[in-house]
């Protein structure tokens, strides 16, 4: 398979494997660069400097696109691995919709309790 | 089941469903209240052994997941499949690094 292969899926199946491969992606690149983030700790001046950039309301859009991601990837795991055990194969599409609103309420939540958590 | 790749898969199920747990705890440790991540309170944790036991069960856990379904995701190109031992040598170094450097920070700080 290319890579152009992952868009030529139009099923809400193809459609949810295709962002699952993305997301998985988005999230090794965080990985690392969390990891790097984290060497900051090693000074006290430069991990501050770090957080007044990155803990901020100027910079909350990136971080609940990453809850985005990461809530994404980790229901829709869940939800492939259901189907992988072979259960409720016959009720997929209902599956699909109720992980779907999942995503949706935990990105929600997650973002809130994120942005209440950077004060003023 | 034998071999390796069923393994793999067998593990990347295990560890997708133990990241769940273990980044949402994470993610309330780090983000429930003002202060969590202000220098003093990142120290005051990484001091502690069982934070320390925690972070490092999940830097082993995600560090595993990630790369593991990086190879899958590059194995299952044409050009990934036909440097098959190259992708899944190339990928397990950049993992260990990780995770080596991962600790190195956990336990010097």
């Amino acid at each position: 398979m290319r890579f152009l292969g992952w868009f030529k899926y139009r099923s809400p199946f193809g459609i949810a494997f295709m962002f699952q491969r993305i997301t998985g992606l988005i999230l090794v690149f965080y990985l690392c660069l969390h990891l790097a983030f984290l060497t900051s700790l090693q000074e006290r001046e430069l991990y501050e400097h770090f957080t007044s950039i990155t803990v901020s309301k100027q910079f909350f859009i990136f971080d609940s696109l990453l809850i985005l991601c990461g809530v994404f990837h980790g229901l829709n795991g869940i939800r492939i691995i259901i189907h992988e055990f072979g259960y409720a194969h016959e009720h997929r599409k209902a599956i699909l919709v109720i992980f779907a609103v999942l995503i949706l309420f935990a990105w929600l939540y997650g973002s809130y309790i994120m942005y209440m958590a950077l004060g003023d | 089941m034998r071999g390796f790749e069923p393994l793999a898969w067998l593990f990347q199920v295990i560890t997708g469903i133990l990241m769940v747990f273990l980044i949402t705890v994470h993610f309330l440790v780090t983000h429930s209240a003002h202060n969590l991540l202000s220098y003093e309170s990142v120290i005051e944790r990484l001091s502690r052994l069982d934070y320390r036991l925690f972070y490092a069960l999940l830097l082993f856990v995600v560090s595993f997941h990630a790369f593991n379904g990086l190879r899958a995701v590059i194995l299952d190109t044409e050009g990934g499949m036909r440097r098959k031992k190259l992708v899944n040598a190339s990928v397990a170094l950049v993992a260990v690094i990780m995770i080596a450097y991962g600790l190195f920070l956990l336990f010097k700080l």
